[in-house]
Formats: structure tokens, C-alpha cells, sequence
């Protein structure tokens, strides 16, 4: 899959970086190039407005890297989240779910991409080592997809490379897509993880647009397997609607038809929640999408999100499944999830977000 | 340039010459003139402020004083002393300005979204959209941003009946997202049964969300989901009914919007009531039931009161420690 891209806006300081050579070579041959001075005048042309969210994911920015190379995941204030680090390569996704957050999370629709690959990662490589004691779970999947761009700047190979040296670091690469050509044939040392994204087919065929089919990704999941490369399934967002008992079942049943469980590193799950603002942009720009219209609370952290006691019983339900399918042994865990929900839907519940992260550090040790 | 009204002499032009169809300088919507105190005022005290005529082919059109004129009318008056710009010598732009301010200004009110609106139009078809929103957004106190110039435009597709409402206050804008999730008759049929219960601005507000947002969710009419609730919109309660057929629909419409939230709800005070805790002692849901924290409220005016409330506690958990249980772990099975 390309992604769609008609404008692309080169910085100046990246003009002969390799990442910016390889978009040059394959991009779309009606794309239009730019050369710019400074990437931020481009990303104020793309303040929020109407149209800009459309626009912005057709336009790409390859930026000098003036980026924070590694992040902490924002989290959410009195919800248990996993300490995982963004390896901030790139922001914004050229993929279309109507329920996603960025879309509210960002003020600016514009695709970025750190071009100049090798600052990038010597800073990031300077902060991995400025901490030798933590061991640090990189995703590069939160403020993009992370394969998504990739037929086009190739940056995941880089990514793999950088991550096959470290000694206190995994790197898991989250996608929706079957982008795998660039990641296929590397030796990966091991320090990779390669998830996706899952939900039902009806999730994924009403609300997800340029994204490959849930059989898709798990052939490309599959092909990953055979390379040695450990995987993760990330069920989140989880929608509650009239039959999706069956829908989610299916789809659990799915991944564990295609995946044997020992190639599982975790299975994360997430009911969908949003922040107040998401509403008006996923009406605004998909109207047709219904989900706005289930049943939401305003939780302790300002996020819409089902009732607790709702959500208890659909991650219950989905433990259910995994275990009936095969995978009893796979660590799942609840992203940004409370204590009593863990309880409720799981049987336990880490006591802070440190524990949390070392049960996941201990998966992807193992 | 803006025109010098004051300075144009009033002269007297007769009614017949004036052409009373021309709406050109109309700035008036969903805003009734009270007739009565008008023609009132009028009869006591004369025309203080000459309406603004402009010379045309076929007579004068009115640029200020509808109003004022069709009162004089209505009085039997022949003639008016009036201020008449002559063919040509204004242009469009300059009169619609001064009508603007024959109404911000002269009458000391400022003209309602969907008035600001015509304006808008109107100056957009003669001078451009450009110079519209640079020039006359901030006279109409608002940011000169194409994104305002748009949405005020689009305030005129909006059905007669919201606009009227927009114009007299029964609607604001904010609800606008909301009433948009219905097809444009049902907004309407929406806003009369908003008026017909008498609902306030907050009420109004959760009323129209839950209404459309089950509409949109369940792909039902509005018409079909008031018949749901057995509720006309066309009949209005009995004087002093009022307050109870809206407390009713309004309960079923939460109900209707939020049923696992009221399921989960009934669910729990039903196991309260089977506690028989004392009527001094309340075991509180965190709000939504969202996290953990539980509250006892206990309302106490002595010791002995503390420990009959402690006594009864004790005696509960040991004879009905599962439904405590229960209650603590709220759980939805549908």
C-alpha cells in the first residue's frame, strides 16, 4: 500500500539526508515537492481549519530533527498505564479512522517525519544510555502508525538497525497496515516487536479507512512470524454495539487461527474513550460513524468513556475469548484502565504504573 | 466611505411613492415589531428620526425605518418627512452600513446572528467575500475570520423556523451541532416540543443532545421516538400539567438515551433498599460508578444514634455480606 501523499515539503537542512533520497525516488509520480526553509512556516499553513485534517494527512513534512527523540506516553491522570517511551520519528498518520484521537490530540493534521534519521537516532541512542539501569519499551505507534509511511521512507529499517544494539530497550512497531516489505530480512537481533492494531470486521470496515482487513494484517503478522519477529495485538479501540459478542469473539478466534500463542508478546485491550473534543471532529468529518452515540460517562480524567461496570464485563468477556482460543498464557493487559477494572475484568490488578511496566518488560524479556 | 445621513435635509415624500416590496436594506428578522407601542409612540410624539430613502427607477426603496414607515402607515398618514439619498449618489454598500447602524447605533440594539447574516450576504454579493470578512465582521463585533463569515452564512440554509429561533433567543448557537443531527423538518418538530413543555436553556440543551443523539445511534425519526414516548408535540399539557408531562419525558428520554447507566442505577438502589440499612444511613455509588471510592453518609445527632448506625452496620455485613458484595462490584451483564 502507498500512502496517498500529494504534497511533500522538504526541508532545507534535509535535502540530501537518505530518507529524503528514498521519498524522492518512490513517491507518487504526480506528488508535488517543496523545498522550504523552515518546516514550521508549513506546519502553521496547516493550522486547524476546515479541510486541514483531509489535507494534512496528503502532505508530508520531512523535517530536520528538532523533535524530542523519546517521550514518555502522556497516560491519563488516575489510570494505570504501562510506561511505555514514543520514539517520536514521525507524527501525524495518513491512515483514517474516524475514532482516532490525534485527530483531537494534535493541533495540526501535518505528516512529519524527522528526515534526518541519523541525528534522530544518536539522540535517542544518548538517552537510552544516559539510563543503562531502566529498560526501556519504545513504540514508535502512538503519534502514528508506524509502518504506514514506510513503502515510502523506508525509516523502519533504520528504526531496526538502531534498536537490534540496544541493551536496555525493545522496540515495538505498531501498524494497521501490511507495510512489511522494508522490515522482512533484517536481522532484528530479537529487539522487535511487530503488533497490530485488531478489531472486529465491522469496526474496521465502517470505521477504519486505508487500512488492510483484519485477515490482512494476520497474514502479514503471519509473514513477520516466519522472520523470527515476536508479535503484539492491540484490541483498542473496543466498541459496544449490538453484537459485538460475536464480532470480538471472531476476531480474537482470528489471530489465534493465524498466530500460535508463543509468538505472542501481550495482547493489549482498551475500550474506546475519548477526549469531549473528539466528538465534534468525528462528527464533522465522519457523520455516518455512530459510535459517539453509545453510552459515555465523563471518567476521572476528563475522558469519555463506557461505564465502568460496562467495561468490566466486555474486557471479562474478551479475556474469555483469548483464553478459549488459545491463549491463556499470553500476557494481556488494559491500557489506561483503573485499578478496579483490572480487578473486575481480570482477577488482578498491578499496584502502580512501575508494576504494570515491569510485567511487560518481563514479557518482552522473555 | 460612510454615508452622512445626518447631513441629507428631510424632505416629505408620499406613501404612494414608496416601494413598499423592496426588502434590498431589510435587516430585520424573527424580531416582531410591536405594533401597538409603535403606532402609540408615533401618534403621541410624531417621527422623531426621519426614515432613509434611495431614489430609484420606480419610486423610493426604504433603507432605514421599516418599521417606523409601515406604523405611519398604518395611522392613515399620506405623506412622511424622510431623507432621500438620490439615484446614484450612495452605493449599496454605503446604504446597507447605514442601516447597520440605524440599528446598532440610532436603535441601540445589535442586530441577532441571522440579521448579521443577511448583511453579511448581502455585502458579499456586492463587494466581495474578502472585504466582507476584513471589513465588516468587526463591525459586527466579531474576529474578520473566513471560518465566522462561513458559519454565519450558513445560519440562512438553516430551516425558517430555527433561524426564527436563532433570531429571538429561544435558540443558541451552541446548540447548533446538536440540532444538526437531525434532518431539517425534524429540527423543527424538536424546537416545538422544546417550546411547548417550556423547557429552560439547560434543559433544552440535555433534552435536544439526547434526543438527536438516539435518532442518530438507533436510526429513528424524531417523530418516531416522541410516538415511543407517547408524547405530541402539537398538544399542549393542561395549564399546571406542565411540570410533570416534562419531568416524565424527560426521565424516559435519559432512560431511552443512557439505558445500561439506568439499568445499573435501578439495579443498585433495589439492592439498597434489600439492605434495609436504617433511613439516617446511605451507601453512595462513586458518581457514574466510575472508580472506587464508595461513600457512607450517615446523619447522626448523638452518640447514641453512632452506635445503633454501627450496630445495624455490623449486624448487615454479617447477615448480607454478598449483597454489599455485589453492590461494591457493580458489574453489567447484559
Amino acid at each position: 500500500m502507498h500512502p496517498p501523499i500529494h504534497t511533500i515539503y522538504i526541508e532545507d537542512g534535509v535535502r540530501s539526508a537518505p530518507v529524503t533520497r528514498r521519498v524522492l525516488e518512490r513517491k507518487n509520480g504526480d506528488a508535488k515537492v517543496e523545498f522550504v526553509a523552515d518546516g514550521r512556516e508549513v506546519v502553521r499553513r496547516f493550522e486547524m481549519g476546515r479541510g486541514a485534517q483531509g489535507r494534512g494527512k496528503r502532505s508530508l513534512l520531512l523535517s530536520d530533527f528538532r523533535a524530542e527523540p523519546i517521550k514518555p506516553c502522556p497516560g491519563t491522570p488516575r489510570y494505570l498505564c504501562c510506561r511505555y517511551e514514543i520514539l517520536n520519528f514521525a507524527t501525524g498518520c495518513p491512515l483514517e479512522c474516524a475514532y482516532c484521537i490525534l485527530q483531537d490530540y494534535f493541533s495540526n493534521p501535518l505528516l512529519i517525519v524527522q528526515a534526518n534519521s541519523d541525528a534522530f537516532l544518536a539522540a535517542a541512542g544518548e538517552t537510552l544510555r544516559a539510563r543503562p539501569d531502566r529498560f526501556f519499551r519504545l513504540g514508535t505507534g502512538e503519534f502514528t502508525d508506524s509502518l504506514a509511511l514506510d513503502p515510502l521512507t523506508g525509516y523502519a529499517r533504520l528504526l531496526i538497525e538502531f534498536a537490534r544494539g540496544l541493551p536496555n530497550a525493545i522496540l515495538e512497531l505498531k501498524t494497521k497496515t501490511t507495510s512489511i516489505e522494508g522490515i522482512l530480512g533484517i536481522d532484528h537481533g530479537g529487539r522487535v516487536i511487530c503488533a497490530w492494531s485488531a478489531n472486529s470486521k465491522r469496526v474496521i470496515a465502517e470505521e477504519e479507512f486505508r487500512v488492510a482487513s483484519l485477515d490482512d494484517r494476520l497474514g502479514a503478522a503471519a509473514q513477520c512470524e516466519t522472520a523470527g519477529y515476536r508479535l503484539a495485538f492491540h484490541f483498542d479501540p473496543i466498541f459496544h454495539y449490538d453484537g459485538w459478542r460475536d464480532d470480538y469473539r471472531r476476531a480474537v478466534e482470528r489471530v489465534f487461527e493465524r498466530i500460535r500463542p508463543e509468538s505472542i508478546a501481550w495482547i493489549s485491550l482498551g475500550c474506546f474513550r475519548y477526549r469531549p473534543g473528539l466528538e465534534r471532529v468525528i462528527r464533522e468529518r465522519f457523520p455516518l460513524s455512530s459510535h459517539t452515540y453509545g453510552e459515555f460517562i465523563r471518567a476521572s480524567d476528563g475522558k469519555m468513556r463506557y461505564p465502568q461496570p460496562l467495561r468490566i464485563e466486555m474486557y471479562h468477556q474478551m479475556m474469555q475469548w483469548i483464553r478459549a482460543a488459545g491463549g491463556g498464557d499470553v500476557l494481556v493487559y488494559l491500557c489506561m484502565e483503573n485499578a478496579r477494572v483490572w480487578r473486575g475484568a481480570m482477577g488482578r490488578a498491578p499496584r502502580n504504573n512501575a508494576e504494570l511496566g515491569r510485567w511487560l518488560d518481563a514479557a518482552c524479556r522473555d | 466611505m460612510t454615508l452622512q445621513v445626518h447631513a441629507i435635509p428631510a424632505v416629505s415624500v408620499g406613501l404612494g411613492d414608496i416601494g413598499w416590496d423592496d426588502d434590498t436594506y431589510l435587516l430585520r428578522y424573527g424580531r416582531p415589531v410591536r405594533a401597538s407601542e409603535l403606532d402609540a409612540s408615533l401618534e403621541r410624539v410624531g417621527m422623531l428620526n426621519p426614515p432613509l430613502l434611495i431614489r430609484g427607477k420606480t419610486g423610493a426603496a426604504i433603507v432605514c425605518g421599516f418599521a417606523r414607515l409601515e406604523a405611519w402607515r398604518r395611522l392613515g398618514r399620506k405623506s412622511v418627512q424622510a431623507r432621500v439619498v438620490a439615484a446614484g449618489a450612495a452605493s449599496e454598500e454605503e446604504l446597507l452600513v447605514a442601516a447597520i447602524d440605524d440599528n446598532e447605533v440610532a436603535g441601540g440594539r445589535r442586530l441577532n446572528v441571522i440579521e448579521q447574516a443577511m448583511a453579511l450576504e448581502k455585502l458579499a454579493d456586492w463587494v466581495g467575500p474578502e472585504r466582507t470578512i476584513q471589513a465588516y465582521l468587526p463591525r459586527l463585533g466579531h474576529k474578520p475570520s473566513r471560518a465566522t463569515f462561513e458559519k454565519l452564512l450558513g445560519y440562512r440554509s438553516l430551516p425558517k423556523g430555527v433561524q426564527v429561533a436563532l433570531a429571538d433567543g429561544r435558540l443558541g448557537e451552541g446548540m447548533l451541532p446538536t440540532l444538526r443531527l437531525l434532518e431539517p423538518a425534524e429540527q423543527e418538530l424538536l424546537l416545538a416540543c422544546m417550546g411547548t413543555l417550556r423547557m429552560s436553556a439547560g434543559t433544552r440543551r440535555n433534552f435536544a443532545r439526547e434526543a438527536a443523539e438516539i435518532c442518530r445511534r438507533d436510526r429513528v425519526s424524531l417523530t418516531d421516538l416522541l410516538a415511543e414516548a407517547d408524547f405530541d408535540p402539537a398538544v399542549a399539557p393542561l395549564p399546571g400539567e406542565t411540570p410533570h408531562v416534562r419531568a416524565a419525558l424527560l426521565a424516559w428520554m435519559r432512560k431511552r438515551r443512557y439505558p445500561i447507566l439506568h439499568q445499573i442505577e435501578s439495579d443498585y438502589a433495589a439492592a439498597h433498599v434489600e439492605l434495609e440499612l436504617c433511613d439516617a444511613l446511605t451507601l453512595r455509588h462513586p458518581k457514574d460508578f466510575e472508580g472506587d471510592e464508595f461513600h457512607l453518609e450517615a446523619r447522626l445527632r448523638n452518640v447514641e444514634d453512632l452506635r445503633k448506625v454501627v450496630g445495624l452496620l455490623a449486624d448487615r455485613l454479617e447477615k448480607r455480606r454478598a449483597l454489599f458484595g455485589k453492590m461494591f462490584e457493580t458489574r453489567w451483564r447484559e
